[in-house]
């Protein structure tokens, strides 16, 4: 089975250039849709995920043969797929003309618009909340609530101590509830 | 709910209402995304690929540099040989035409343009050369002479330094020199006399005609009969600065420059000998 392959045997397979993009084809299927929905999460709509799940892939491709293996493949790509969501999340804002005053912000609009959007189911209440959050926040509560990561993982992916992390949740949690009772 | 039972305790902790909250993923994708995504990548990838393959490494055939300068003069040879072919073909190739002989008459038609004194060009400039395009007012030389003279009487008169005689001037410096040393030895004289009662002959001699002179002050006729050699060569015999000697004893205190003028120019001190015409007089009076 290809896709059980561990993550070091398929560094060493993209180092070879024989094999290197049958390697890279499945670090892509291993890691695809985890990475998507965390990416999803942040930008919420289905095209912008879509464009920056593919050009973080593409920027693996150009510095995954430069990887250090002191820190965990895994590790490494939701670190790849944050930051990237949040490089796009800062591009969005100082492209948008809304003024800070307007009750909606862009993503809320977002996921108001979406085919599936239900105001009176908690799952979406649970959704304009998240994206009341701060945008590292929001990574942080997205990390724990949904990808289960630990707080040590975490802690290499945002480069932030476990400390911070879980007063970060916590806090996230909070403001959520407050969002969903009074919101 | 959370199948991780750590992290939905966690949450029941922070929050019972939100642990109680469905994660359940709210979005979807559409159908065959991922399969197309993974295509997408995939293809712009292996155009990365094959633009990194395009670029080969750069090589050079083996013993290229060893031969280049030898190729290099083989071309420069060459091209020299095919270019010098290329110009002589053209210099035989006359453009431009001559009338027959005409380099034949050429030196015996300027020998006797020359003999004629009609060179070309002054053969048309002669008949207009002695012609001034120029006019002047009329009777304007005749009262030219006598508009100068009353514009030089309505300037202010200029500034008058006297000067004495360059004669008198040495005099005045030597004057100046003797008549402090005749005082110094009168001082030392009559401090020795208290030593000794009885001055030498000579000097009381010297004394007494000192004193005559000072008191009938005909110092500066005695000097008259003296030379200005004379009086330059007994300056300098007794250690004295003949120019400093001259500046002190012809320039009056209120000519002298002020102390900040030599500060902002160190040309004063030349400027006041030249005013003096007294500069260089050592050199100007050997």
């Amino acid at each position: 089975m290809a896709e059980h392959l561990d993550d070091k045997e398929l560094l060493l397979q993209f180092k070879d250039e024989a094999t290197r993009e049958a390697a890279f084809t499945r670090i892509i299927k291993k890691y695809q849709e985890k990475l998507y929905w965390h990416i999803r999460r942040m930008v919420v709509e289905h095209e912008d995920a879509n464009d920056v799940l593919q050009n973080m892939f593409i920027k693996v491709w150009k510095s995954l043969e430069n990887f250090r293996e002191d820190s965990q493949l895994y590790t490494w790509l939701y670190r790849i797929a944050t930051n990237e969501s949040l490089t796009f999340l800062q591009q969005q804002k100082k492209r948008s003309s809304i003024s800070i005053d307007d009750e909606e912000s862009p993503l809320t609009n977002k996921i108001k618009s979406d085919d599936h959007f239900d105001a009176n189911k908690l799952e979406w209440k649970l959704q304009l909340a998240i994206q009341k959050l701060p945008e590292k926040q929001r990574a942080v509560f997205n990390l724990r609530y949904y990808e289960e990561m630990p707080y040590e993982e975490m802690s290499r992916v945002l480069e932030t101590s476990e400390g911070a992390l879980k007063a970060s949740y916590h806090h996230a949690v909070k403001k959520i509830e407050e969002y969903i009772l009074n919101g | 709910m959370h199948n991780n039972r750590n992290i939905q305790a966690e949450l029941e902790g922070i929050s019972p209402l939100i642990a109680g909250i469905s994660n359940r993923n709210v979005y979807s994708v559409p159908d065959g995304y991922f399969e197309a995504m993974l295509a997408d990548v995939l293809q712009t990838v292996q155009h990365f690929s094959s633009a990194e393959k395009a670029i080969p490494g750069f090589t050079v055939p083996e013993g290229y540099f060893e031969g280049l300068a030898g190729s290099i003069m083989n071309r420069i040879k060459t091209e020299i040989s095919e270019e010098s072919g290329a110009l002589q073909a053209l210099r035989s190739a006359e453009t431009y035409t001559v009338p027959d002989g005409y380099f034949d008459a050429l030196p015996g038609s300027i020998i006797s343009r020359i003999q004629s004194g009609k060179e070309e060009g002054s053969v048309l400039l002669e008949p207009v050369k002695h012609i001034n395009p120029y006019r002047v007012p009329a009777g304007y030389f005749e009262e030219l002479s006598a508009e100068i003279s009353s514009r030089l009487t309505e300037q202010p008169p200029a500034k008058v330094i006297i000067m004495q005689k360059r004669s008198s001037v040495f005099r005045y410096a030597a004057a100046a020199v003797i008549t402090g040393l005749m005082g110094l030895s009168i001082i030392s004289l009559l401090n020795n006399r208290q030593n000794t009662e009885k001055p030498s002959i000579a000097m009381t001699d010297v004394i007494t005609d000192a004193n005559k002179m000072l008191k009938e002050g005909d110092l500066e006729k005695q000097f008259s009969s003296l030379s200005d050699a004379d009086i330059v060569n007994y300056l300098e015999e007794n250690g004295e600065d003949v120019n400093a000697a001259l500046v002190a004893s012809v320039s009056e205190d209120k000519n002298l420059p002020d102390e900040e003028e030599y500060i902002f120019d160190d040309k004063t001190l030349d400027n006041l000998l030249n005013e003096l015409n007294i500069k260089d007089n050592k050199t100007t009076t050997n």
